[in-house]
C-alpha cells in the first residue's frame, strides 16, 4: 500500500518561463470526434458528461484550461542550446553499419557476434541515456572494422556500389583509391569531405602499401573514426547569440537519427547539397518519410513503450481470474501488452489524435480470455473489435491489471497520473506511514475505497492523496484483470465465504488540471475528461521530447519546441506531434563552445 | 597450512577441457609461497528473493563469540544447508559462509527493492526497478574498478570491471545489472555483457600466445585513428564538456592501440581457455565462469559482476515472487524456488571453478571474494518482500582476511519479529577493506560511510554504533579477520 505524505507532493511540475507575460487564452480544443475515422472502429458509446466547475464556489465560472508551454521571444534565441555532443546509441551504430555495409556483409555471424558485445540502450526514465561510451566499444569497432572491410573488399558488388566501379577492378590505382575514399568517406562522415581530409586518408593508404591493401587500411580507419562513435557537429556558422547554425549536412544527420536512428539517406543528402533543409517546413516531409520507414516505425513503437511504461506486464491475479471464470492467467500478461500496443498502433496509423488515444473504443483481443475481459469478441485479423466498456488508453487491461489480492486505487491513481498527466509525487515519510497504519489499525474488513480513504484521510496524507485517490476510485469498477465489476469480492484465505461490497466509482473534488471537471461519475467520465485535457496533451508532447531528444526537459530553453508540439496535440494527429518534436527550429542550432 | 598445487589443473566442461594458466604452477615452491597475489572480487546477484526456509533452512547456532555474532560451523551441519544452498555446496563447506541478519537500510517503504551492491534502495515514493540507488554512491564493484588500490594506471578500461548477464529467456533480468556508475550528476546502471564471445574478446590478447608480428600497418592504423580523435578534440568547435567525452573514448582507442603493438616475447604465459559448445544457458554460464577464472588467474582483471536471471520471464515469475513467502520451502514446486536453487548451483559451480585454479600458494578462491546476494531480503508469509535478512553467501578467504566455513547470524539475541541485525553497509565495507580500500577511498564526504543510512536505524539495538563515523567504517565483526583500515 503506497501512502504519499504531503512532505514531497508536487502536483504541478511545469515551470513557466520568467518572462512569460500571462496565461494563454484558453482555447477549447476543436471538436474531436472519438475514433469515427479509424477503419473498423465503431463510434464511441456516450459517457456521463464530466462536470467542470469551480470546486470552491460552484456559482463562479470555471477556470479556463491553459496550455502549459510557451514560446516567448526571449526563448527563440535559446532554441537548440540544450543539444549536446552525444554518442551513437547501439541501435544507431548498428543501423549505420548496416547502411554502410549492406545486408550481405552485416549477416556475417562473426560480425554479429562482435556487435552483440555492445550493451543495448533503452530509454526508461527521462534523461537516463548513458552518455558514457561502453568500455567495450573501442575493441568492438576495431574487430568489426577489420572483419567487415575484409568481407566488403572481397565483394565486387559492394565495392562497385560503395566505392565506385574502379575499385572492383583487379588493380586499384591511386586515383581510384582517392575517389573511393572521397565517396565512401562522405557516406561514413555524412558530409562531403574536404580535399585535405581526402589527402590524409590517401596518404595513409599509400603508406599501407597502396592499391587494395592500402585502401583496406584506410577503410578500417573510417570505420573507427569519430563520426561512427559520436554525432559530430563541428561545422556550422557561429552567430552573435551564443549559438552555431548547423550545416545542412549536420541538420540532415540530426533529423535522420532522431526520427529513425539511421544515417541520412540519399534523399536527405541531396536536399542538404541543394540547400533545401533550411526551414522546419522543409524538414517536416522528410521527418514523416523517415517515421514511415521500418526503423522509424520501430522507434515510434518504442516511444509508446516509454510513454506507457509497458515494458513488461506480469500475469494477473489468478484469484480474480477465477471469479471471471478464467481457469488460468498464464500468458495473459503478454496478451494484454500486445493488445495495448495494437490499440496504440491503430490510433497512430489512422492519424488519430490525443482524443482518440484517450477515448477510442477499439479493442484488439486475440484470445477468448482477453475478449472476455474486454467484453467483446476476438478482433479479426487486421481489424478491431469494439469495447464500449474500455475506452481509450487508460482502460487497457495492461495498465489496469495487478497481481495482488485486491486492487490498489493508490497505485492505479498515482500511476495513471504520472503517465498521462506527467504528475510527480515525492517521498512519503516512512515514519508517518507507519504511524498512520498503527493509528487506524486493521482496515482489511472494509471496502477497498473505504480502506484507502481511512488510511489517507489525515492532513499530512491528504495533500497528495486528494489528487491520487479520485483517479484510483474512479477505476474501482475494474478488477485486477482490468475487467468490469460492480461488486468487490475478496476471497477468505481460510476458505470461508468471500466478503463482498458494492463498488462506488463517483468521485468529487477532482483536480486533474485547472479548468478540469470537479467531479466524475466513473472512469468513463475520466476518459472523456482526458480526451479534452490540456495537461494530458502537454504531457504527451513532453514525453515525445524526452524520448526523441534523449533528454530531460528544460522548460525555458526547450519551451518553443515543446510549445509547437503541444499545439499539434490540440489540432493534429499523434504523428503530427512527433513530427513537430523533430522538425522544428531547434534542429538548426547548437550552443557555441 | 598452504597447499601448493604442482600440476596444471584441467576442468572438464561439456565435452571439452579448459587449460588453466600455467604461470603460477611453474614457479618454485618458495617463490610461489612468497608471491603476494592480489585479492579478486566477484559479486553474483539475482532478481527476486527467497523465503526464510528455502534459503536459511531451520538453523540455530552453537556459539556466540561476541555480541551480534552467533555462529555454527558448517562442518557441524549434516547434509544440505538448505534447499537453495544445496548439495552442490556440500564439498565446499570449508570455503564459504552463510550470513544472516544482514539488513539493507532503505528509503522506499512501499517497495523493498534493494541493491545489495550499494547497501541502498531506490528513493521512496517510486515504483519501478529502473531507478538508481538513493545513496548516490556508485556500486561497490564500480568503485573497486576505479580504485588505484585495485588497479594500476596501465590496466585497460575494458578490463577493470567485467559485467556479465548471460541469461536471455527472462525479460525481467535481461540486460540488467546491479552495478551503478556515475555519469555527470546521475547514477546509471552498467550494461552487462551477454555473449561469451564478447567476454573472451575482452581478454583474448591477454591470454597471449607468442607474438612475433612485425606488421606495423596495424600500429600505423591505430595511430591514425587516435590522431583523428586528437584533431576532433582539439577543434575550436568543441566545448570543454564535449572534449571530456572525446577523451574518455580516446582512452579506449589507446588501449586498443597498445594491444596491437608487436612483441618479441615467445613465452606462453596464460593459455586461452577453450570453450564448450553452448547448447543451453548453463553451458554459456560455465564458459563465462571459466573465462573469468582464467582472466583473474592471469591477473587481467580483478573485479567482476554477474547477474543471473530466471528460467521464465516476468509474466510468470513476478506473481510468484510475492507468493513464495507463504510456501513451504523444502519441496517447493514454485518455479521461482526451483530457479533460485538452480542459481545456487551456479554459484557453487563458480566457487568450485575458482577453487580448482592455482594462485600463489593456494587457490584463486583463497585469494578472492565471491559474494552472492539477491534483489530482496526474505519474503514474509504475507507476501511482502523485505529489506531485512538479506540472503548472503560469501566464499573465498580474500587472502586470509575472511573467516570462512560458518553460518553466522548477526541478529541480536532476544530480537523478535523483525530482524535486528547489522547493516549491509558494513558488509560492503568489509569487502572494500579486504581489497585494501579505507574510508578515504569510498566516502563521498568524510564520515558518510558507504551506502544509505536510514535515520530509523537508530531504533535498532546497537544502532547508535552506526550513527558514529567509526561504526560506519567498521567491517563485520569476527567474520573479518584483516587489519582495521578505518
Amino acid at each position: 500500500m503506497l501512502l504519499l505524505a504531503v512532505a514531497g507532493c508536487e502536483g504541478e511540475i511545469f515551470s513557466v518561463p520568467a518572462d512569460h507575460t500571462g496565461p494563454q487564452a484558453a482555447t477549447p480544443p476543436p471538436s474531436q470526434p472519438v475514433s469515427p475515422t479509424m477503419p473498423g472502429i465503431p463510434p464511441p458509446t456516450p459517457t456521463q458528461p464530466s462536470t467542470p466547475s469551480n470546486p470552491t464556489n460552484p456559482t463562479q465560472p470555471a477556470v479556463p484550461k491553459q496550455k502549459v508551454y510557451a514560446c516567448a521571444a526571449s526563448q527563440e534565441a535559446l532554441r537548440g542550446t540544450t543539444h549536446r555532443l552525444r554518442r551513437l546509441t547501439q541501435l544507431e551504430l548498428s543501423n549505420t553499419l548496416s547502411a554502410l555495409l549492406g545486408p550481405t556483409v552485416m549477416a556475417d555471424a562473426t560480425l554479429q557476434q562482435k556487435l552483440a558485445g555492445l550493451p543495448v540502450d533503452q530509454t526508461v526514465l527521462p534523461g537516463d541515456f548513458n552518455e558514457a561510451t561502453p568500455v567495450s566499444l573501442g575493441q568492438v569497432l576495431f574487430d568489426v572494422s577489420k572483419r567487415a572491410v575484409t568481407l566488403a573488399m572481397a565483394d565486387a558488388t559492394w565495392k562497385t556500389q560503395h566505392l565506385g566501379a574502379c575499385a572492383a577492378q583487379a588493380t586499384i590505382s591511386d586515383t581510384c583509391v582517392a575517389s573511393a575514399l572521397r565517396s565512401f568517406g562522405a557516406q561514413v562522415w555524412r558530409r562531403d569531405l574536404t580535399d585535405a581530409e581526402v589527402q590524409l586518408l590517401t596518404a595513409q593508404a599509400s603508406q599501407a602499401g597502396g592499391g587494395a591493401q592500402g585502401l583496406t587500411f584506410a577503410l578500417r580507419r573510417l570505420f573507427q573514426s569519430p563520426a561512427l562513435v559520436f554525432h559530430l557537429e563541428v561545422g556550422g556558422t557561429p552567430g552573435t547569440d551564443g549559438r552555431v547554425r548547423l550545416t545542412d549536412f549536420e541538420v540532415a544527420s540530426r533529423l535522420s537519427y532522431l526520427a529513425a536512428g539511421v544515417p541520412p539517406d540519399d534523399a536527405l543528402m541531396a536536399a542538404a547539397r541543394a540547400g533545401q533543409l533550411s526551414t522546419a517546413a522543409q524538414l517536416a516531409p522528410h521527418a514523416r518519410r523517415l517515421l514511415a520507414t521500418p526503423q522509424g516505425q520501430a522507434k515510434v513503437k518504442d516511444f509508446f513503450r516509454y510513454y506507457t511504461a509497458l515494458s513488461l506486464v506480469p500475469d494477473p491475479s489468478p484469484t480474480a481470474a477465477a471469479l471471471l471464470g478464467l481457469s488460468s492467467t498464464s500468458g495473459l500478461g503478454v496478451q494484454m501488452r500486445t493488445e495495448a500496443f495494437d490499440f496504440i498502433d491503430a490510433v497512430y496509423r489512422s492519424q488519430g489524435g490525443f482524443a482518440e488515444l484517450m477515448g477510442s473504443t477499439a479493442a484488439f483481443p486475440r484470445s477468448s480470455e482477453l475478449a472476455k475481459v474486454l467484453e467483446t469478441t476476438i478482433a479479426p485479423a487486421g481489424g478491431a473489435s469494439a469495447s464500449a466498456s474500455h475506452p481509450g488508453l487508460m482502460h487497457r487491461p495492461a495498465l489496469l491489471m495487478s497481481t495482488g489480492p485486491r486492487t490498489s486505487p493508490i497505485v492505479r491513481g498515482a500511476h495513471l497520473r504520472k503517465l498521462f498527466l506527467c504528475d510527480s509525487f515525492g517521498l512519503p515519510d516512512p515514519a508517518l506511514v507507519k504511524a498512520r497504519q498503527e493509528q487506524v489499525g486493521d482496515v482489511e474488513n472494509m471496502p477497498n475505497r473505504d480502506k484507502v480513504a481511512t488510511l489517507t484521510s489525515s492532513t499530512t496524507c491528504n495533500g497528495c492523496h486528494s489528487q491520487v485517490n479520485p483517479v484510483g476510485f474512479a477505476f474501482e469498477g475494474f478488477d485486477q484483470l482490468g475487467a468490469r465489476r460492480t461488486v468487490e469480492t475478496v476471497p477468505d484465505p481460510a476458505g470461508g465465504a468471500p466478503k463482498t461490497w458494492p463498488i462506488v466509482t463517483k468521485v468529487d473534488n477532482v483536480t486533474l488540471e485547472p479548468g478540469g471537471p470537479g467531479s466524475l461519475a466513473d472512469s468513463l467520465a475520466l476518459a472523456q475528461a482526458m480526451t479534452e485535457s490540456f495537461k494530458g496533451r502537454a504531457c504527451f508532447a513532453r514525453r515525445a521530447f524526452e524520448y526523441f531528444q534523449l533528454a530531460t526537459v528544460d522548460a525555458t530553453k526547450d519551451g518553443c519546441a515543446l510549445s509547437g508540439a503541444e499545439n499539434q496535440a490540440h489540432v493534429g494527429s499523434l504523428e503530427a506531434v512527433v513530427v513537430a518534436t523533430l522538425a522544428n527550429d531547434d534542429v538548426f542550432y547548437r550552443s557555441a563552445p | 597450512m598452504t597447499i601448493f598445487l604442482r600440476r596444471r589443473l584441467f576442468l572438464q566442461g561439456a565435452g571439452a577441457s579448459l587449460v588453466l594458466p600455467l604461470l603460477p604452477s611453474l614457479l618454485p615452491r618458495t617463490a610461489q609461497a612468497q608471491t603476494a597475489r592480489p585479492v579478486r572480487y566477484v559479486q553474483v546477484m539475482n532478481v527476486y528473493g527467497p523465503n526464510e526456509r528455502t534459503f536459511f533452512g531451520s538453523r540455530s547456532t552453537s556459539m556466540r563469540p561476541m555480541p551480534n555474532v552467533n555462529v555454527k560451523p558448517l562442518s557441524e551441519i549434516a547434509g544440505d544447508f538448505s534447499p537453495i544452498i544445496g548439495a552442490a555446496f556440500n564439498p565446499l563447506k570449508a570455503k564459504f559462509s552463510v550470513l544472516r541478519g544482514i539488513d539493507t537500510l532503505i528509503a522506499n517503504p512501499n517497495h523493498h527493492s534493494c541493491f545489495a551492491t550499494c547497501a541502498s534502495s531506490y528513493a521512496g515514493g517510486l515504483d519501478g526497478d529502473n531507478y538508481p540507488p538513493v545513496s548516490g554512491q556508485e556500486s561497490i564493484d564500480v568503485l573497486l574498478s576505479k580504485s588505484a588500490k585495485v588497479y594500476g594506471a596501465s590496466t585497460p578500461l575494458a578490463r577493470r570491471l567485467v559485467s556479465l548477464n548471460p541469461v536471455t529467456n527472462d525479460d525481467y533480468s535481461d540486460g540488467r545489472s546491479f552495478s551503478f556508475q556515475r555519469n555527470g550528476n546521475n547514477l546509471q546502471m552498467v550494461s552487462p555483457l551477454r555473449q561469451t564471445q564478447a567476454l573472451f574478446d575482452a581478454f583474448s590478447s591477454g591470454f597471449g600466445m607468442s607474438t612475433t608480428t612485425t606488421d606495423t600497418r596495424e600500429v600505423d592504423l591505430m595511430q591514425a585513428v587516435y590522431g583523428d580523435y586528437v584533431r576532433t578534440r582539439d577543434s575550436a568547435r568543441i566545448s570543454a564538456a564535449d572534449k571530456q567525452k572525446l577523451e574518455a573514448y580516446m582512452a579506449l582507442v589507446n588501449d586498443v592501440a597498445k594491444s596491437v603493438q608487436p612483441t618479441t616475447s615467445t613465452t606462453t604465459t596464460c593459455a586461452a581457455p577453450t570453450r564448450a559448445t553452448e547448447s543451453d544457458v548453463e553451458a554459456a554460464i560455465t564458459n563465462q565462469f571459466k573465462i573469468l577464472a582464467a582472466a583473474m588467474a592471469c591477473d587481467l582483471t580483478r573485479v567482476a559482476s554477474v547477474t543471473l536471471g530466471m528460467s521464465q520471464g516476468y509474466g510468470a515469475r513476478h506473481t510468484e515472487h510475492h507468493a513464495v513467502g507463504a510456501q513451504d520451502g523444502i519441496n517447493n514446486p514454485s518455479g521461482l524456488v526451483q530457479d533460485l536453487k538452480a542459481i545456487g548451483n551456479r554459484v557453487a559451480r563458480l566457487i568450485s571453478i575458482f577453487d580448482s585454479v592455482a594462485d600463489g600458494s593456494g587457490t584463486l578462491l583463497d585469494n578472492s571474494i565471491i559474494y552472492w546476494s539477491q534483489q530482496y531480503g526474505i519474503v514474509k508469509p504475507s507476501g511482502e518482500h523485505e529489506p531485512d535478512n538479506m540472503p548472503v553467501v560469501v566464499a573465498g578467504k580474500a587472502g586470509g582476511a575472511l573467516r570462512q566455513g560458518n553460518y553466522i547470524d548477526f541478529r541480536n539475541e532476544g530480537s523478535s519479529g523483525e530482524s535486528r541485525g547489522l547493516p549491509m553497509n558494513n558488509l560492503l565495507v568489509t569487502f572494500m577493506n579486504c581489497m585494501g580500500l579505507s574510508s578515504s577511498d569510498y566516502e563521498k564526504t568524510a564520515g558518510q560511510g558507504y551506502g544509505y543510512y536510514n535515520g530509523n536505524f537508530q531504533d535498532r539495538p546497537g544502532g547508535t554504533t552506526w550513527s558514529a563515523t567509526a561504526g560506519r567504517r567498521s567491517a563485520l565483526p569476527w567474520f573479518y579477520a584483516g587489519a582495521s583500515l578505518g
